[in-house]
């Protein structure tokens, strides 16, 4: 079993270094680390999104979730595909237009002022880094159980991978290993679902089947099964909806395409793939996991716990039905889809600090294109540092919670400042940097203070927020304090000439 | 840029609102049905006669997205020409 996941990830390793060595001949220049010059197609851009934003998490995440939730993980899939319509309509060509390489080139470029860049950079760096520790911590425990390897050095590994891909590669690097990753996991989904079907002998066995398993029995086809109270179903659906509108590790994907119409294509076409993974999951490899996994004395515990943990259930899935060697590749596959979302967020991450964050300390001539390559470089190798060691010391937290952090973050603190930088000819900087700043506290202080930190986490009796997840409450909050503190700081030489300029 | 701002801008924001009200509208279902679970499942059982009634519908809804996303990928190009147009 061991080997042949091995040979299937020794081979997913060995193509992806060689895709960045083959990267790094052509990724001398800056555009070329951020941007990959602007040459990747809107289909290739497309691909790579959906490679991007299909994370570990995502993929094997919500199969565990929904294993014993059932329905109700329709949230997880439905609010991507939602969010990427309202990219395609909203977003995507302006950002295009004005961006460069960082969401930094955008607000700069729309509120004309520099601090404006810092902040988007430290917002990127916290968003991404809480984001990657989410991706590295469900990594090492995937790693980890695959190859027997310890927590600490299934993180190093993938940590170091992941460095060497930026460092060397950049964001071309990134693009590929992320466009292979998404190919793969259609093909391994397709497979799967196949299999799945042929073994239970056709769909509605499959769906009977997992019905009569269940100990919820047919309840696990109704709604209600994640025991969500009303306001947290429309906040998590809120969150992760606004989440996606601000993740940067996404939005930076628009700069790497030659204009608007490659942009909005590449947003088409990561739609429909995502959706078409999506659905495999949700009406087939799901429904499916409860078929196969449920009473499977080789895949569940004495207890009635699945062995290596819930994100493991789609693994214990293509063993059921594949045997040791679909098992091994598929495992190959979900270690490309690690790979691929964390070298996403590490140019993020190296971007935002050395194009935004130390940009305007170093704006002379001297220190010029060079140097901000190799500041990106250092950014790369100290990011993927810190978040290889913050993932060691969370290695217990729940994922699903880091993400949910990431996700409430974004939704608080770009989301609401980027929608109004493009929209609202009043916003001003310091009612951005109000607002986004009251979005990232209250964001990660009502997410301290829910039930799934404060009570699971640091053990106190009761929550001080009822709700786990606060995003109904924190990005409306973050565009209150936007719009209040744009109108308390109106330049009076701006307000009637140069608005019909904006 | 902005919304609104220009004269020949105002019917293709009109629309990218209208589409923007509907996609949150079909993202909202799964939402309402799970924090309201017991409006749902009569609906669903009503409709499939006891079969997952809830997967083939969330599934189409999925693919409806996928129609979505090319009628907003058109409507953006309108917007972008609108905002030529108006040499903004």
């Amino acid at each position: 079993m061991i080997s042949i996941a091995a040979i299937c990830f020794l081979v997913t390793v060995a193509l992806t270094l060689a895709i960045t060595a083959w990267a790094s001949r052509k990724s001398s220049s800056r555009s070329a680390m951020y941007a990959a010059e602007g040459r990747i197609s809107g289909g290739q851009n497309g691909l790579a999104i959906a490679g991007d934003f299909m994370s570990a998490t995502t993929v094997l995440g919500v199969v565990g979730l929904f294993f014993t939730g059932g329905v109700d993980t329709m949230i997880y899939f439905i609010t991507p595909p939602a969010a990427m319509c309202l990219i395609l309509l909203w977003t995507a060509g302006p950002l295009r237009r004005l961006g460069r390489f960082t969401l930094g080139d955008v607000l700069v470029a729309r509120l004309s002022e520099p601090r404006m860049r810092v902040f988007s950079g430290v917002s990127t760096i916290v968003i991404s880094l809480i984001y990657l520790i989410a991706q590295l911590v469900g990594a090492g425990a995937l790693v980890s159980v695959l190859f027997g390897l310890t927590f600490n050095l299934s993180v190093i590994v993938v940590g170091a991978l992941m460095a060497v891909y930026i460092v060397f590669g950049g964001m071309l690097a990134a693009t590929w290993v992320q466009i292979i990753k998404a190919c793969l996991l259609m093909v391994g989904m397709v497979l799967i679902s196949a299999l799945c079907i042929g073994h239970a002998g056709g769909l509605a066995a499959l769906f009977a089947k997992a019905g009569a398993l269940h100990p919820a029995g047919s309840g696990l086809y109704r709604f209600g099964g994640m025991k969500l109270d009303p306001f947290s179903a429309v906040s998590l659906t809120v969150g992760l909806a606004m989440g996606v509108l601000g993740l940067p590790h996404l939005l930076i994907r628009f700069f790497t395409v030659p204009d608007e119409a490659a942009a909005r294509r590449s947003m088409v076409t990561a739609c429909a793939i995502i959706c078409f993974v999506f659905i495999l999951t949700f009406a087939i490899i799901g429904p499916a996991s409860v078929a196969f996994i449920t009473h499977n004395p080789a895949f569940v515990g004495p207890t009635g716990a699945v062995k290596g943990g819930p994100n493991m259930v789609v693994i214990h899935l293509a063993h059921a039905v594949g045997g040791e060697v679909l098992m091994g590749a598929f495992s190959a596959v979900a270690f490309a889809t690690i790979l691929a979302v964390v070298a996403g967020l590490t140019i993020a991450i190296a971007s935002a600090t050395s194009h935004d964050v130390f940009h305007p300390r170093h704006t002379d001539a001297q220190r010029g294109e060079a140097g901000e390559l190799w500041l990106f470089r250092i950014a790369a190798l100290v990011g993927s540092a810190v978040a290889v060691l913050l993932a060691i010391v969370f290695q217990k937290e729940n994922v699903a919670y880091l993400v949910a952090l990431a996700m409430t973050v974004s939704a608080s603190t770009n989301f609401p400042v980027v929608i109004l930088a493009l929209y609202w000819k009043r916003f001003t900087s310091a009612g951005a940097l109000l607002g986004g700043i009251v979005g990232l506290l209250s964001s990660v202080g009502l997410i301290v203070l829910s039930p799934g930190v404060w009570v699971k986490v640091l053990h106190h009796a009761h929550p001080v927020f009822p709700a786990d997840y606060p995003a109904l409450i924190s990005a409306p909050l973050a565009f209150i304090v936007c719009w209040l503190g744009s109108l308390a700081t109106q330049p009076a030489a701006k307000i009637a000439p140069a608005a019909a300029s904006a | 840029m902005c919304a609104g701002n220009a004269p020949s801008r105002s019917g293709e924001d009109a629309v990218r609102l209208i589409g923007t009200l509907i996609i949150i509208l079909l993202a909202a279902l799964p939402a309402l049905f799970a924090g309201w679970p017991g409006r749902a499942p009569a609906f669903f059982s009503s409709l499939w006669h006891g079969a997952p009634g809830s997967i083939v519908v969330m599934s189409g809804l999925m693919l409806a997205f996928v129609v979505l996303a090319g009628i907003c990928g058109i409507i953006a190009r309108k917007a972008v020409a609108a905002d030529e147009e108006a040499g903004q």
